[in-house]
């Protein structure tokens, strides 16, 4: 019994135990007012997505964060931009009715992000996109970094009376799906050599006087990292000198 | 009769300036950060009696509007003194009414101030005061402010109005434009990197109506605007 605790103890010692917790979570990507969404099958006076509407954002990055905070997307002279295309809606828009208040729920699926560095800043929205601006002076440069995101839910408050928007937001889902596939920046949004999922949320605003022409929204949205700490080997009297004192 | 007719020619010649019509909202500032409920009478988010409170960052501002140096200074926002009056409901979505809160916009330097420290379980030692600490550079009355809520994922979003009333930088927005508002995307769970005791990391912005351009014209046209 002795030599078997023995023998027990001495394989507990040796054994190589991988360590893993998910840590590096939150903001990496960040974008305020310059980022615009149109869609092929919104209906604005009934503020409704038909079934198949396809929807594209465009937008300029304002703020890297964390493992991306080093670079400056401010710099003069050179621009982070992104386009994401592809989301579409099989049910269309589905509304939750209250009393005063309503919320017009659309979900989408199927969407891609290519996100792009480039010198000179010659990102311009124009109007009524697609147009001779949009999307291509916005995948314009360098690939930084592209992605799938399989889901996207809009939320979007209306008032009864009117149909005017009150608010809204915008959330591919959790537990965060969105998958890193490619881009000069892809190491830095990985641990352990796998790219670390993320999340597309924000504020969704579709307020007219805050829409360009031709656009449905106004997306003040950010991407959110939830990487795993890189896992790390080490023997079981190593984790357990960590609780001695 | 000579006084009237250069009075007349000067009427045809003279240019003034009128407003145009009202242009777009304009953009002011972008914030992120995070919500928690101070007091918290009744657990859950948003019972009628609970304040809702908000802290983070400014991340931009309309420089044609305020003047930041983001290189020195740390911009920290603040939302408070906003309590859930009523609530109502569109399955599976709550709406909140809040009373009448304050808006304010924080300048600190990276250098000789504190860093913003969110901390755990606010309030805390370091938050709000850590938000709240160097030049209150922006400050306004907030009103009408509702949050819509999805029960089923706990995300939402809200909007509200704010008057601009205080700060250093308050006399920077023409007087037509201190009527402004906000609004904002809620979200929790994975990824956001809510620290405990916050509810949502808030993503959103302060806006205020358009700029009023003026346009030369002159005394004869304006005459006919108030010809039938």
């Amino acid at each position: 019994m002795t030599r078997r605790l023995l023998r027990l103890a001495l394989t507990a010692a040796l054994v190589v135990v991988p360590v893993s917790a998910f840590a590096q979570t939150g903001t990496v990507i960040d974008w305020g007012p310059d980022c615009y969404a149109w869609e092929t099958g919104y209906n604005p006076v009934t503020h409704i997505s038909a079934p198949g509407s396809q929807m594209s954002i465009v937008g300029i990055v304002n703020q890297f964060v964390g493992p991306l905070g080093s670079i400056n997307p401010n710099t003069p002279g050179t621009e982070y931009t992104f386009y994401i295309s592809g989301f579409t809606t099989a049910a269309g828009t589905a509304i939750s009715a209250g009393g005063t208040l309503s919320v017009y729920t659309t979900n989408y699926s199927g969407g891609t992000i290519t996100i792009w560095q480039n010198s000179p800043r010659n990102a311009a929205f124009g109007t009524n996109p697609p147009n001779g601006t949009v999307p291509s002076t916005f995948t314009d440069g360098t690939l930084f970094l592209s992605g799938t995101i399989p889901s996207l839910k809009v939320a979007v408050t209306r008032f009864n009376s009117n149909g005017n928007w009150l608010s809204g937001n915008a959330d591919s889902g959790d537990p965060p799906n969105g998958t890193w596939t490619g881009g000069s920046a892809l190491e830095s949004v990985s641990a352990g050599g796998h790219p670390c999922p993320w999340r597309l949320t924000g504020g969704w605003d579709m307020k007219p006087s805050d829409v360009l022409a031709g656009y449905t929204t106004q997306f003040d949205g950010k991407i959110d990292l939830n990487c795993p700490t890189a896992a790390t080997s080490s023997t079981w009297g190593a984790i357990k000198s960590q609780y001695r004192d | 009769m000579r006084m009237r007719n250069h009075f007349v020619l000067m009427a045809l010649a003279v240019a003034m300036m009128l407003p145009a019509h009202a242009r777009a909202d304009q953009f002011l500032a972008d914030f992120r950060g995070f919500d928690y409920e101070d007091p918290n009478n009744t657990p859950g988010f948003g019972n009628v009696g609970d304040g809702y409170n908000s802290l983070g960052f400014v991340t931009e501002v309309n420089p044609a509007l305020l003047t930041a140096d983001f290189s020195n200074n740390e911009y920290t926002y603040q939302f408070k003194d906003l309590t859930a009056l009523a609530t109502d409901s569109a399955p599976p979505y709550l709406f909140v009414f809040y009373s009448n809160g304050r808006f304010r916009i924080f300048e600190d330097p990276k250098t000789s101030g504190t860093a913003a420290d969110y901390g755990v379980n606010p309030p805390n030692a370091t938050a709000p005061p850590t938000f709240t600490d160097g030049t209150l550079m922006l400050g306004g009355a907030v009103s009408n402010f509702v949050l819509t809520l999805d029960l089923t994922n706990n995300n939402g979003s809200f909007n509200g109005d704010i008057t601009f009333d205080e700060g250093t930088q308050q006399g920077s927005i023409p007087p037509a434009q201190l009527n402004g508002w906000t609004f904002a995307g809620l979200t929790s769970g994975g990824g956001t990197g809510t620290p405990t005791g916050y509810t949502h990391q808030v993503d959103g912005e302060i806006r205020v109506p358009g700029a009023t351009p003026a346009y030369g014209t002159s005394w004869g046209k304006v005459k006919n605007l108030y010809r039938h």
